[in-house]
């Protein structure tokens, strides 16, 4: 198609100014880990668009490798080193479970199809729900089971909210795998469950990988139900980062930027990864010409 | 996921002695885990939702939720909700929440549409970088919406950055005097604009992102032949580009519209709903109600219901303008397996990276 | 109409040189093909004239006008593509209209309406301009391909391979169509093929290509009989033409190998098998294969260790194994330098 009618220069442009808006935000991310105290808020008018002193006390503070500064206004620990493994042991055994649960069932679709076309549209649909919707109950559910403020009951919602993504994702990956090498892996005297293991898991590594790095993020990023699951035993980054917020009086960007940036290496990390699988499942699939 | 299984004979070519039956157990078993952990998640809470909103149960009524017949309420929980009013646009309530909803959500999805298609028709054509700028795009979209809450609490600021870089342009570039100090986030009148622009920044990739992959696999030949006929490019879009991406785009919109209606992490950390009830979105308002600011049990599970209905119908009208344009892309398919059907309708939604 | 001027056209991608080179110029009303294998440059050639691509040096122009700074639009060429490349969201109707309705300004209604159907009913598709293009069948899209370029009346037609998808049968059909019009209407075709039969049946004149490189371009008895080199004369003809060492074979009139002539060139039709100890035997050959085609045969022989082929007599099956001569008819005899140039 010819956008010629836009010169190099003009393009150019455009991109320049859309890209200062995307990166805007994260510099200022970036930079604000970096500030040292007095030039976090702008006193005096006077707004630090590169860190005049670099410092790395953000970073300390926020991974409890060193003590508070006293010179923070408000008392509040700013220690997330707990919030973060709080955050991967949820997020991890969350994917755990998801992937456990998802893959059975995705291959028992992608071979026995289940669900049929119907199971796209049962997935959106489910997507509709604003989890508040569910998480009162939810709330009541886990209180009755004590397991409210516990790893096993994050584990277990964010299993439930992410497993379709695994069924979903990973069914198309079986999909692609044909029938044969499973019939193979049989007739060479394995079981039903030796061929799967054996045979097609291994076909699908490359798709297994991805979609668990894209569930993984996903119970990363979660911030509502670990919100409202939980109370002060388990204290997932998130939810940490919003104490900070509303706690003490003044804000102390310093360490809620430096945990900000924490948070948001991993997701880019692994994005950036699967990134390919995401645009080839785009290009093979929404458009097919 | 609640399916059962149907066996289709042709396609059952397991060698003998693995017959129907035994096939029909094992897929039963491979998806029980699944139903189970959707009974658990999803129908059970449907299921209590729907019994407490009857009631005016909260956790401080001094009994099990089970028995919370004891403060059987009939419909009024609903009836308060629906008649709630409030002042426009900053008042509280539920409508005004739905509305603020709605607002975020289609200023929100417009905007994200109309960049996103600008920035994937920029590069559509390879330039000089073009790979490692289309990661740098992407970026926003991959960060935690709580942390971008936070980032753009930091901006908004009255004294913060992104006022400080409007008085730059207002001082060096128009050469004007004076402060720009806008209340963003104090200003119940704009704070919303807050929440929705930084739904932009972290959306509008994924749209690009979509729209790109769209606008790449776009038959190429067609369009040299509409050029060779004098098309311009304002006539290729129009007569091309525009009907053949009508299905991704109404797939991207509608999935984007579903997400941003739920709206919370980023609007919670950029104001908590505030100043007042200015930036209260549906998520937000229930939040409040349920725990936040009181603990209204009853009252909750009833609006958690009536934003269920209200999205199921949206998705009721939506499912069938998305049925009707995946018609179209199968009938230029001849011979196309249904199966294709369903891969990219899943595809197309496993873009989606965030609930 | 109009007259193309290709003035030493070359497109390099890069490091790959797809055109290098060309030079030709087709008056106008003629019918020319661009012949020549997969990856020779002829459609890059095309491209070229149409515009979609930008030489990278050489000028093109139409008539007397130079063509370098037309945009694509503008040129007022038809062009019609290999897949057919119609509008398949569209109805037929609306396929046909479009070039008539991005005109600035826009014609009226009823001119588009009269002129769609005439077009319509030029090419065969009256009945079917309510139907959606992508439910047409193979070769109703290509009429509707045909169509939609005609309706806007350009001075030059290009087609790339535009047969090369149908079924034998419309593809003869087709070919004929298309000569009828272009000889009504007068129009200058350019007529990208690798098929060598549909060349010579239907051009004017032939340009050979090869890796990017003009090889001969002349009418297809010229290309046919006096070949430029050994590429165009083992490229066209049914059955191959035979390549033999010039100083091995006893010609008459032909120095054997003296200066430079190195290769003879002989096509299978102008030999003919006659007894091994006849006078008129060039060379003595043992028979290897016969193929039978119908009408005749092809008969392979090995001579000297080259597999010469010729054309039985109808009616007359050599043995396989038996030795025969083989009589070359002196007036159809090439020659080839060392470099495969044709040389007297």
């Amino acid at each position: 198609m010819s956008t010629r009618g836009l010169k190099p220069a003009g393009r150019a442009i455009a991109i320049l100014v859309i890209g200062a808006f995307f990166l805007f935000p994260l510099y200022w991310l970036v930079t604000m880990s970096f500030k040292p105290q007095d030039e976090w808020s702008p006193v005096g008018g006077k707004i630090y668009w590169l860190p005049g002193k670099w410092t790395v006390g953000n970073f300390t503070q926020a991974l409890g490798i060193s003590t508070p500064n006293t010179q923070f206004f408000s008392a509040a620990p700013v220690d997330a080193s707990k919030p973060i493994v709080h955050s991967l042991l949820a997020a991890g055994g969350g994917t755990l479970l998801a992937l456990l649960v998802g893959v059975f069932a995705a291959y028992g679709i992608a071979r026995f199809r289940a669900g049929g076309k119907l199971l796209p549209f049962q997935i959106l649909q489910l997507r509709m729900f604003p989890p508040i919707v569910v998480i009162i109950p939810l709330l009541i559910m886990f209180t009755y089971l004590h397991l409210v403020d516990t790893y096993w009951g994050l584990i277990l919602v964010y299993g439930a909210v992410t497993f379709p993504f695994v069924v979903w994702l990973m069914r198309s990956f079986f999909a692609e795998v044909p029938r044969e090498i499973s019939e193979a892996a049989i007739v060479d005297g394995c079981t039903q469950w030796g061929a799967f293991f054996k045979a097609i898991l291994p076909q699908v590594r490359g798709g297994l990988a991805a979609t668990a790095l894209f569930v993984f993020i996903l119970n990363w990023s979660d911030f509502l139900i670990a919100l409202v699951l939980t109370a002060d035993k388990v204290v997932t980054a998130p939810v940490f980062l919003n104490s900070l917020q509303s706690a003490g009086a003044g804000q102390e960007y310093g360490p809620q930027a430096a945990l900000g940036l924490v948070l948001v290496l991993p997701p880019a990390i692994f994005g950036l990864l699967i990134q390919r699988y995401l645009v080839r499942g785009l290009t093979f699939g929404a458009i097919k010409r | 996921m609640d399916a059962e299984i149907q066996s289709k004979p042709r396609r059952l070519s397991w060698p003998a002695g693995l017959g129907g039956r035994s096939e029909k157990t094992v897929a039963q078993l491979l998806i029980a885990p699944g139903q189970l952990l959707m009974v658990f998640i999803v129908l059970f809470p449907a299921a209590v939702a729907i019994y407490l909103a009857f009631t005016d149960f909260q956790p401080t009524s001094g009994y099990q939720w089970f028995d919370a017949y004891k403060g059987w309420h009939w419909f009024g929980n609903y009836w308060e909700a629906l008649k709630s009013g409030g002042v426009f646009w900053t008042g509280g309530g539920f409508w005004m929440a739905v509305f603020r909803t709605v607002i975020v959500t289609v200023l929100g999805v417009g905007v994200e549409l109309t960049l996103g298609f600008a920035l994937a028709l920029l590069f559509l054509k390879t330039f000089p970088g073009r790979s490692v700028l289309t990661v740098v795009f992407l970026l926003p979209m991959m960060v935690v919406p709580a942390v971008t809450g936070f980032i753009f609490y930091m901006l908004f600021q009255t004294q913060g950055p992104v006022n400080g870089a409007l008085t730059f342009f207002l001082h060096d570039v128009l050469h004007a005097t004076g402060h720009i100090h806008v209340p963003w986030l104090s200003d119940p009148n704009i704070a919303l604009f807050a929440i929705i622009l930084a739904d932009i920044w972290q959306w509008t990739p994924l749209m690009f992102l979509i729209l790109l992959s769209g606008l790449v696999s776009l038959p190429e030949d067609q369009l040299n032949a509409a050029r060779i006929l004098g098309a311009r490019f304002s006539d290729q879009f129009r007569y091309l580009v525009l009907p053949m991406m009508w299905p991704i785009i109404l797939i991207a919109v509608i999935i984007r519209a579903i997400e941003t209606f739920k709206i919370f992490d980023s609007a919670w950390l950029l104001t908590t709903g505030g100043p007042g009830d200015a930036t209260t979105t549906i998520s937000v308002f229930l939040y409040r109600q349920t725990i936040a600011e009181t603990t209204r049990w009853g009252f909750g599970s009833a609006v958690a219901i009536l934003v269920l209905i209200m999205v199921s119908l949206l998705a009721l009208r939506a499912i069938r303008p998305i049925e009707a344009a995946q018609e179209e892309s199968i009938g230029e398919l001849v011979g196309a397996d249904v199966e294709a059907e369903s891969v990219s309708l899943e595809q197309a939604i496993e873009a989606e990276a965030r609930l | 109409m109009a007259s193309i001027r290709l003035e030493r056209l070359t497109k390099d991608f890069g490091g790959l040189v797809a055109v290098d080179d060309v030079s030709l110029t087709i008056p106008d009303g003629e019918f020319v093909a661009l012949l020549g294998p997969s990856g020779c440059g002829k459609t890059t050639t095309m491209n070229m004239i149409s515009g979609l691509e930008r030489p990278t040096s050489g000028e093109l122009w139409f008539d007397d006008r130079p063509m370098s700074r037309v945009p694509v639009g503008a040129r007022n060429v038809g062009f019609v593509f290999q897949n057919y490349a119609i509008f398949t969201h569209m109805s037929v109707y609306d396929n046909l209209a479009f070039g008539l309705r991005v005109r600035r300004p826009r014609p009226p209604k009823p001119i588009v309406d009269e002129k769609v159907q005439r077009v319509a009913g030029v090419v065969g598709v009256e009945g079917l301009l309510e139907r959606r293009a992508a439910r047409l069948s193979v070769n109703d899209m290509q009429k509707v391909a045909l169509g939609r370029s005609m309706i806007v009346e350009p001075s030059i037609f290009l087609l790339d391979e535009p047969f090369s998808n149908l079924d034998a049968a419309f593809r003869a059909y087709m070919r004929a169509e298309l000569k009828r019009i272009q000889h009504e209407i007068g129009q200058t075709m350019v007529y990208v093929t690798h098929d060598q039969v549909e060349a010579m049946s239907m051009a004017d004149r032939i340009a050979v290509m090869n890796l990017g490189v003009l090889q001969q371009f002349g009418s297809p008895l010229e290309i046919y009989e006096r070949p430029a080199n050994t590429f165009v004369a083992g490229f066209v003809g049914s059955t191959r033409i035979n390549f033999l060492p010039a100083d091995r074979v006893p010609v008459a009139g032909g120095a054997n190998g003296v200066g430079a002539r190195v290769t003879l060139g002989i096509r299978p039709e102008y030999t003919r098998i006659v007894a091994a100890d006849s006078a008129d035997a060039t060379i003595t050959a043992k028979v290897a294969l016969v193929e039978p085609l119908g009408a005749k045969d092809v008969v392979h022989l090995t001579w000297d260790g080259h597999d010469v082929r010729t054309l039985g007599t109808p009616g007359v099956r050599p043995r396989v194994g038996a030795n025969v001569g083989l009589a070359f008819d002196p007036a159809h005899v090439l020659f080839f330098d060392g470099d495969g140039e044709a040389v007297a």
